[in-house]
């Protein structure tokens, strides 16, 4: 240790000699030499010896003893509050940490399910549209057609085609296929026989004697017919012209139901 | 160390709250009271340093209080009167020296548990120590305390 490192540790020291603070003789031995020669260490000496005579004539204020027996009930009022409060953010902290990571869960699904799922499913339904029976409300070009009893002759003049519904249905001319003809299958339980249809034109199977009747959505509303209660309804808009019902109509029971097979 | 009741009663309220919650986090490395004494000290330091401005501006004040006093230097200084310039003493210490200063003198601890308490080295705290006393002897002359006490 250098001699001026030497110096600032006696000078260091010198409080806790005052205090007698210190074990260690020769270090003692070394602060009273110093304060015998040299001057400024003993100004030094004089001032702390000085500031720690007023140190011990002045005491600091200690509270009184009430504060202390006081300070336990002060303490246990303020954790209990604490508690309270502490408890309500925990339970908050803990269901925000459940919900958010839930909420994302749940929007990353519905956009995986509305970008890929649905993407898939859309071509085919377009290739197949899927056409639900009866009871159900189709709009047709904003009209509704209401048809209590309905017993349609055949445009076609074929007797053994009956429609019947003794229920509301409507006539939908909006639907549109891409090709020509397409698959329509009745979900239905009365009707879950497939066929086929051409454009504008929307089938109904019977399901006893699976004849099929077209009629013209001009002639619906005043038609009025007794209905065969055991038969559902055929249905739909068709042009008189139109050959490929004629000829659907015209098979035989055996033919309609190879073609069903078939499909 | 705040030299204020209403203060250290605060900062002792907080510090056995922050005890209360964070009891699980004591590992047991040192002791019990050294790390209940860091909080307290923290606690400490951190309300000085928040109030630093203000308790200036009340020493301010105060030091017109005490230069009044020194006009009757002749009467006898009250234990009231003391304790009043001692707390302008303490005050006047920078925080860190005022810590070490309170840590040493009033609650005894040695220089290893000080530089334990605040992070720093024993031999800097010594130095902390002297200096702090020596403020505190410069203060105390500057107002011609000194000589109050030898006539006492």
């Amino acid at each position: 240790m250098s001699k001026q490192n030497d110096k600032e540790f006696l000078y260091h020291s010198l409080p806790d000699y005052i205090l007698s603070k210190i074990s260690d003789q020769d270090l003692i031995s070394e602060i009273k030499s110093e304060i015998e020669n040299n001057p400024d260490f003993k100004n030094e000496y004089d001032e702390m010896l000085g500031a720690f005579k007023f140190l011990d004539s002045a005491r600091l204020d200690s509270p009184d003893e009430i504060y202390f027996s006081n300070l336990s009930v002060k303490i246990n009022d303020r954790i209990y509050k604490e508690k309270i409060t502490f408890n309500l953010f925990d339970w908050l902290g803990l269901k925000w940490k459940t919900l958010i990571p839930l909420s994302l869960i749940v929007i990353a699904a519905f956009l995986i399910f509305n970008l890929f799922i649905r993407e898939k499913e859309e071509p085919a339904q377009n290739e197949s549209s899927v056409l639900y029976n009866s009871n159900e409300n189709i709009e047709n070009k904003g009209k509704v057609y209401k048809v209590d009893s309905i017993s349609q002759k055949n445009p076609i003049s074929d007797p053994e085609i009956l429609t019947k519904n003794k229920s509301d249905f409507t006539i939908n001319e909006s639907v549109t296929f891409k090709n020509s003809s397409k698959r329509k299958h009745n979900s239905n339980n009365d009707l879950n026989r497939i066929t086929e249809v051409n454009d504008n034109q929307l089938l109904k199977v019977n399901k006893i004697d699976l004849g099929l009747l077209a009629y013209n959505i001009d002639g619906l509303d005043n038609q009025e017919n007794e209905l065969d209660p055991e038969e559902d309804i055929l249905f739909f808009k068709d042009s008189d012209e139109d050959e490929s019902d004629v000829e659907i109509l015209k098979l035989t029971p055996e033919e309609e139901k190879e073609i069903l097979e078939h499909l | 160390m705040v030299l204020d009741h209403d203060d250290a009663d605060d900062i002792t309220q907080e510090v056995f709250l922050k005890l209360y919650r964070s009891l699980g986090d004591f590992r047991g490395e040192s002791k019990f009271f050294t790390y209940v004494y860091k909080i307290a000290v923290n606690f400490s330091l951190n309300h000085i340093n928040k109030n630093k401005k203000i308790n200036m501006r009340k020493s301010d004040i105060d030091n017109v209080n005490i230069r009044s006093l020194d006009i009757s230097a002749d009467e006898e200084m009250n234990s009231k009167e003391r304790t009043h310039i001692l707390e302008e003493a303490i005050k006047s210490l920078p925080e860190q020296q005022r810590a070490v200063f309170n840590m040493r003198y009033y609650d005894n601890l040695t220089y290893e548990e000080i530089s334990s308490l605040m992070n720093k080295s024993t031999g800097g705290m010594k130095a902390n120590y002297f200096h702090a006393v020596k403020k505190l002897g410069k203060f105390l002359k500057n107002h011609n305390k000194f000589e109050e006490i030898e006539s006492n």
